[in-house]
């Protein structure tokens, strides 16, 4: 296997790699969106709840928000390694790329 | 706290709680209306002026046992949706924490050992890009965590209140059923029900502070709001509170 090969055997794996580990982070966004919680949920006592209720809303909207663009990026991340090891194919060589256009979705 | 990997630590004396909670209420009760009953019985023999003194026992042993229904109607309403917020501060952990953690190491291990033989610019702007992307993994873990343990916080108010409720149940059930077996004779029964009052009062009163204090530990959990917006708003890691771009578009 020439030098070459290695390389790009390499970056077709390691852009596996990112799409796995997307796959697994949209699970966990999945696991994360059911974890909503009714104002009710906060205490069993007499007491404002509301407060309470929204700052959690927000947080878990937040953090749902979070986990899907760790989705996205991972897998363009991914799809760019891929490019990359395409591009080096294409040219027989190890070349120089720009660096703006691998790495836009 | 150290929570554990299940919500037994908190479901179950939660729901213990409420069990003591439910009987012994219905003992109250009964208890409450068997004593009513034996001055029913006595009442003949009783003079006006004793009735009247066993009758304002009985009106202020009533107020303080409608202070505690209040109370348990109150939290046997919230029972369920107060246990899925313990089941949801544990999926925090178990179901999104435990699992992004996973990711973090591999999000830079090369999948294939020959990965550092790619050298040059694309090499080093991928290196940083997924040094950036661990960053973040790292940082979400952070922030599950926080979550966790915020609802965990008030999780162990919600425990508490419940377990102080059934000690207020409790207690009263063992008041009434001490004023019902000593005011069996009429020479004791106005005496016992005098003694019943007063002690049940005390206890109420001293019952509901506690739950004031626990409803109090819950209300400043909001302090921990502040917390909850710097966590939303420290974008050093999630620059713009969003996920880093390693690819733009």
């Amino acid at each position: 296997m020439d030098a070459l090969n290695v390389i790009t055997d390499s970056l077709r794996d390691e852009g596996g790699k990112w799409l796995t580990l997307s796959d697994q982070v949209a699970a966990i966004k999945v696991a994360a969106e059911q974890l909503h919680l009714d104002p009710s949920a906060f205490f069993i006592g007499d007491a404002n709840v509301l407060i309470h209720s929204l700052a959690y809303k927000d947080f878990h909207t937040f953090m749902v928000a979070i986990l899907s663009g760790a989705v996205t990026e991972f897998e363009q991340v991914g799809e760019a390694l891929r490019r990359i090891a395409d591009e080096y194919d294409r040219a027989d060589e190890v070349i120089s790329l720009d660096l703006n256009e691998i790495f836009k979705a | 706290m150290q929570p554990g990997t299940t919500d037994l630590e908190y479901g179950e004396p939660f729901n213990k709680a409420f069990d003591h909670i439910r009987s012994g209420i219905d003992t109250a009760i009964a208890k409450f209306n068997e004593i009513v009953e034996q001055v029913q019985q006595w009442k003949w023999l009783l003079g006006p002026a004793a009735l009247l003194w066993i009758k304002h026992s009985l009106d202020s042993t009533k107020t303080a046992l409608n202070v505690v229904l209040d109370r348990v109607e109150q939290a046997l309403e919230h029972q369920l949706p107060v246990l899925s917020l313990i089941h949801v501060s544990f999926r925090w952990v178990n179901d999104v924490k435990t699992p992004v953690s996973e990711l973090s190491s591999a999000t830079t291990d090369p999948a294939n050992e020959n990965l550092p033989k790619w050298t040059g610019d694309a090499a080093s702007a991928y290196n940083a890009k997924a040094v950036k992307q661990k960053a973040a993994v790292d940082e979400s873990v952070v922030k599950s965590e926080f979550i966790s343990q915020w609802l965990f916080t008030i999780a162990k108010a919600n425990v508490d209140y419940a377990v102080e409720l059934a000690k207020i149940v409790t207690g009263l059930v063992g008041k009434l059923a001490q004023a019902a077996s000593e005011g069996v004779t009429v020479i004791d029964l106005p005496w016992a029900i005098s003694t019943l009052a007063e002690s049940v009062g005390d206890m109420v009163t001293a019952g509901l502070n506690v739950l004031l204090t626990i409803g109090q530990r819950f209300v400043d959990a909001l302090g921990n709001i502040r917390d909850i917006a710097t966590q939303v708003g420290d974008h050093s890691k999630l620059p713009g509170g969003r996920w880093p771009e390693a690819v733009r578009g």
